[in-house]
């Protein structure tokens, strides 16, 4: 007796790419869901809120004189410093002047980022200078192991951090054959040929770079000279991120000074992500079936964009919670709304999704790059979720249609 | 209007410049894509009343919650544009995506890019209003104002929308 084997490769393979995605599909759900952290003790599942992790502080700085040009190139350097290392909100107030004829600066910050860095980037004035060494002072005294650290103990010279387009933090290899990071200035063009012509004149001695009054050593060298590079005393990419912001934000006019530092209540507006997940879920569903039951849209396309839907917010919420990554509570059900609405109608209307997309993912990259305070994050979110929409709007197209042809 | 002269007041040049060409590059940007997408006069014409327009509401209502109703601006506020922006983006692009794919096909006419207009702003306004509207219960205090007050301004501005181009197109 013969037995026949049919077997339909093509069917078995379109019920296991359908048995595999919809597992994917009903574990990222599983992790997204609020409380699922719960089911395993080996993994964690929790979605990590920025919320405890802010912390505000009131800064006030005296400046030297009270010209107003000067007052606003320091209240914008120090804007761009605190934007472009991620400060959330930065406020900089002018409180006017004292009796000894000194502006006074009001800074408060609400951040999560490193306390100590955010207290640098604004304590600092970051003065650089190159200076060389005065002839009477003896920098191999035993009693004074520290005289080539102050700027007194050296000659100033013409040349500044006006003289260099850019600062740049690299790392460089040493004379040890190891690796570690300095910082290289670069000059602008018209400077060339003078800067070589005073390092030229300076081969085999010490200059130093002052950086407000604290002096870091250069060996002229006497062979290649067409690097003029100080090495940076740290190997943390965060410390690293901060000195390179201090480098190349822009000269303050003015000395100033940190007359005081108090702490105050970070007043961020805390959201229970649980009950507000809970929320979101359920408007989802009720807007869906209300929609199914008016009958205003196709209900094919409701599927697949309630489906695209769930997807979307379930890969991004699982991707938050096995990464790890801290969000802030209150932009959650901000882009959850806004991707509901924006998938529902990339679902309704094909003739315009690219045109939609690329007007939405075009506007939100200026604004990434031009907004201030929560608005850089906010469309940072939006264009990942986006892209994720897109991707997730097709995926269940074809898996509906596959499901269908099963 | 004291409430923008102290926003304004108290940010460093740095940030109004930012924020000045933030607004001025997307409105840019966004008319001549529609410009290059559509060659239509009245749709980009369309466009730019509908981006000012919504800017100025933005701008009206904050200070309506301000001063009419005592409510203390926060930062979340400055949210409300980008939010706004995004709606008026899909709103203007299901228009631009309808004329640029028909607008060659033999019986195509204004008219029915209205029509078109209408069914896409009526599914679209059932659908903000029943997800904020029942996304509101689970909220309180400042959020569950800033997410009602931009509901109601992207259901305005969707309408404002309409009232535009049927103006436009008759």
């Amino acid at each position: 007796m013969k037995i026949k084997f049919k077997f339909n490769v093509k069917a078995f393979l379109n019920y296991l790419i359908v048995i595999l995605f919809s597992a994917f599909g009903i574990t990222t759900i599983l992790v997204a869901l609020p409380l699922t952290e719960k089911i395993s003790e080996k993994t964690s599942f929790n979605l990590i809120t920025k919320d405890p992790y802010y912390w505000s502080t009131e800064y006030n700085l005296k400046l030297t004189g009270t010209n107003p040009k000067d007052l606003e190139k320091t209240r914008d350097i120090l804007s761009t410093r605190l934007k472009k290392f991620g400060v959330e909100r930065a406020k900089i107030y002018n409180k006017g002047q004292d009796d000894e004829g000194n502006t006074l600066l009001r800074i408060v910050i609400t951040t999560t980022k490193d306390r100590d860095l955010v207290r640098e980037l604004i304590s600092n004035r970051f003065d650089v200078s190159i200076m060389t060494r005065k002839e009477d002072v003896d920098f191999l005294n035993e009693e004074d192991p520290y005289a080539y650290i102050f700027a007194d103990n050296y000659n100033p010279t013409d040349w500044d951090r006006s003289d260099f387009r850019n600062i740049y933090i690299t790392e460089l290899k040493t004379s040890n054959n190891e690796y570690a990071n300095f910082a290289i200035f670069k000059l602008w063009p018209n400077r060339q040929s003078e800067f070589n012509t005073f390092i030229g004149q300076h081969k085999g001695e010490y200059l130093g770079v002052s950086i407000d009054g604290f002096v870091t050593p250069y060996l002229v060298p006497f062979d290649d000279t067409s690097i003029f590079a100080i090495p940076v005393s740290t190997s943390d990419p965060i410390q690293i991120r901060a000195i390179d912001i201090l480098y190349n934000s822009g000269i303050i006019p003015v000395n100033y000074t940190l007359e005081s530092e108090d702490e105050l209540d970070p007043k961020i507006i805390e959201i229970d992500h649980i009950k507000v997940s809970i929320g979101l879920a359920i408007s989802l569903i009720l807007s869906y079936i209300y929609l199914a039951l008016i009958k205003q849209s196709d209900f094919e396309i409701l599927k697949k964009s309630f489906l695209a839907t769930v997807l979307t917010i379930s890969i991004y919420l699982t991707a938050l919670k096995i990464l790890q990554i801290p969000i802030d509570t209150f932009l959650l059900p901000i882009q959850a709304i806004l991707i509901f609405i924006l998938i529902k109608v990339l679902s309704e209307n094909d003739d315009s999704v690219i045109y939609i997309e690329s007007g939405l993912i075009l506007s939100l990259l200026i604004i990434k790059i031009l907004g201030i305070g929560y608005i850089p994050t906010l469309a940072t979110n939006l264009i990942i979720l986006i892209l994720l929409a897109k991707l997730c709007v097709v995926i269940s197209g074809w898996y509906i249609d596959k499901v269908r042809e099963i | 209007m004291n409430i923008f002269l102290s926003l304004w007041q108290n940010w460093s040049n740095y940030e109004k410049i930012s924020i000045l060409m933030m607004f001025s590059l997307l409105l840019i940007i966004l008319l001549v894509l529609i410009k290059l997408i559509t060659n239509n006069k009245k749709l980009v014409f369309f466009s730019i009343i509908s981006l000012i327009v919504s800017a100025i509401l933005t701008i009206i209502f904050i200070w309506l919650l301000n001063v009419v109703f005592s409510i203390t601006i926060t930062y979340i506020f400055l949210l409300t544009p980008v939010i706004l922006l995004f709606i008026n983006i899909l709103s203007i692009g299901t228009s631009v995506g309808y004329y640029s794919l028909h607008s060659k096909g033999k019986n195509f006419s204004m008219q029915s890019l209205k029509r078109e207009y209408v069914k896409d702003s009526i599914q679209f306004s059932i659908f903000i209003l029943l997800l904020f509207s029942s996304f509101s219960v689970f909220l309180s205090s400042t959020f569950l104002i800033f997410i009602l007050i931009t509901a109601i301004l992207s259901l305005i501005i969707i309408w404002i929308n309409y009232i535009i181009l049927y103006q436009l197109i008759k």
